[in-house]
């Protein structure tokens, strides 16, 4: 109570993590978004939302409270089946959870629970590695040449030069990318139950992807990700991450900003 | 399972840096309308400056400067496959840096507080246009 606000205690709300089936509810040990209460659930029929307290008013998407909402759920994840609900989703008080999402989604849920049992997200990535420019320099006659014909030379007499130059180079890594991509997709796809195929997030970016995968089949898949690295470890960096809840596979919309 | 030692995958049990948890979690998940309240000051920008870089003349600087780094001329005449070979085994670790440790910058910049200078970093740096009175085509 001490270094309360000035204006007396905030009122509290909801924060919801994410909805279990109440047969496999977790018990989860972590404290909340926001960092002083500790997570609990609400549940109602067969589902059950796991839930922690928090100030009234926005959560801001700083590092710890989304740490904090992805340890949740992946604690969550670790005995349950559970549809992670979106980061800052924040309900007026307990009976709101229960009558707005538990009952009022109650179809859409168990649905969504239905058709993720037993399944993880893996998340892969890749970066192409700086020595892709030497694949491209060697294929590509027309950026070998006007490399010669820029290097070494004056930074603001080649400038249009060098414009042009990174232009063909980016529309080779265009293509690539694109072959790239087809390849891992090729690969992984038949393994994974669903695949959701992300924005290419940077320049240098070759996929961005997650896959739902049956817990079973997770080792078939971990091995058929690390054939992909190996064929790929001169000029490809993956980052794999997981198993994790399937942010990507309950239909979350875009965005705010798409 | 995941946690076997690989060989080429960079693994971690949940993904490591900002920028990748932003990427993964933050426009992700069941939303329950009217119900999302994130206060995303500074994100949307960085969040969009990062996807359109793509095809920006800074990009296309960045890639010149980066082929002309290449030493090809110096491999001793080596072929480009011999000379890919030699770099793995030299361990080009920690080479691929730039544009994506760049935007995992602004970002981090983001969260660490500050406004307005950090926004001056995270927006594509703007050539000097002093050699513009040149043609296009050189």
């Amino acid at each position: 109570m001490s270094g309360g606000s000035g204006s007396g205690p905030p009122a509290t709300a909801t924060y919801v993590y994410g909805v279990v089936r109440a047969s496999e509810a977790p018990k989860i040990d972590a404290v909340g978004v926001g960092g002083e209460t500790r997570v609990r659930s609400v549940a109602d029929g067969e589902l059950t939302a796991i839930v922690s307290d928090v100030d009234e008013g926005f959560v801001e998407a700083g590092r710890e409270d989304l740490a904090r909402h992805m340890a949740v759920l992946e604690q969550a994840a670790l005995s349950a089946t559970v549809v992670p609900l979106r980061f800052g989703t924040v309900m007026p008080d307990d009976g709101a959870v229960t009558a707005e999402l538990l009952r009022a989604r109650a179809g859409e849920l168990d649905e969504l629970l239905s058709a993720l049992d037993g399944r993880v997200e893996l998340s892969l990535s890749g970066t192409y590695d700086e020595r892709i420019f030497g694949e491209v320099v060697a294929e590509q006659p027309e950026v070998a040449a006007l490399r010669e014909r820029v290097r070494g030379r004056d930074e603001n007499a080649t400038y249009y030069d060098r414009i042009r130059l990174g232009e063909l180079v980016a529309k080779a890594m265009a293509a690539k990318r694109q072959r790239d991509t087809e390849q891992v997709l090729e690969r992984l796809r038949p393994l994974a139950d669903d695949v959701h195929v992300g924005d290419v997030a940077h320049e240098r970016s070759v996929l961005s992807a997650a896959f739902l995968v049956h817990r079973d089949r997770l080792p078939e898949f971990d091995r058929a990700a690390e054939e992909v690295a190996a064929q790929n470890r001169s000029r490809i960096r993956f980052r794999y991450a997981g198993p994790l809840p399937p942010y990507d596979f309950v239909g979350g919309k875009a965005g705010p900003w798409g | 399972m995941t946690t076997q030692e690989g060989g080429f995958l960079q693994r971690s049990p949940h993904p490591s840096s900002l920028y990748d948890v932003l990427d993964l979690i933050l426009d992700k998940g069941l939303v329950i309308d009217l119900y999302v309240r994130v206060s995303l000051v500074g994100i949307e920008l960085l969040t969009i400056d990062a996807r359109i870089v793509i095809a920006s003349v800074d990009t296309y600087l960045r890639f010149a400067e980066a082929v002309n780094r290449l030493d090809l001329a110096e491999t001793g005449g080596k072929d480009l496959p011999e000379f890919i070979e030699d770099l793995n085994q030299g361990g080009g670790r920690g080479k691929t840096k730039g544009a994506l440790e760049g935007a995992k910058d602004s970002i981090k910049d983001v969260f660490s507080g500050d406004d307005d200078d950090d926004k001056e970093k995270a927006a594509p740096r703007r050539r000097s246009r002093s050699s513009s009175s040149k043609d296009d085509d050189g």
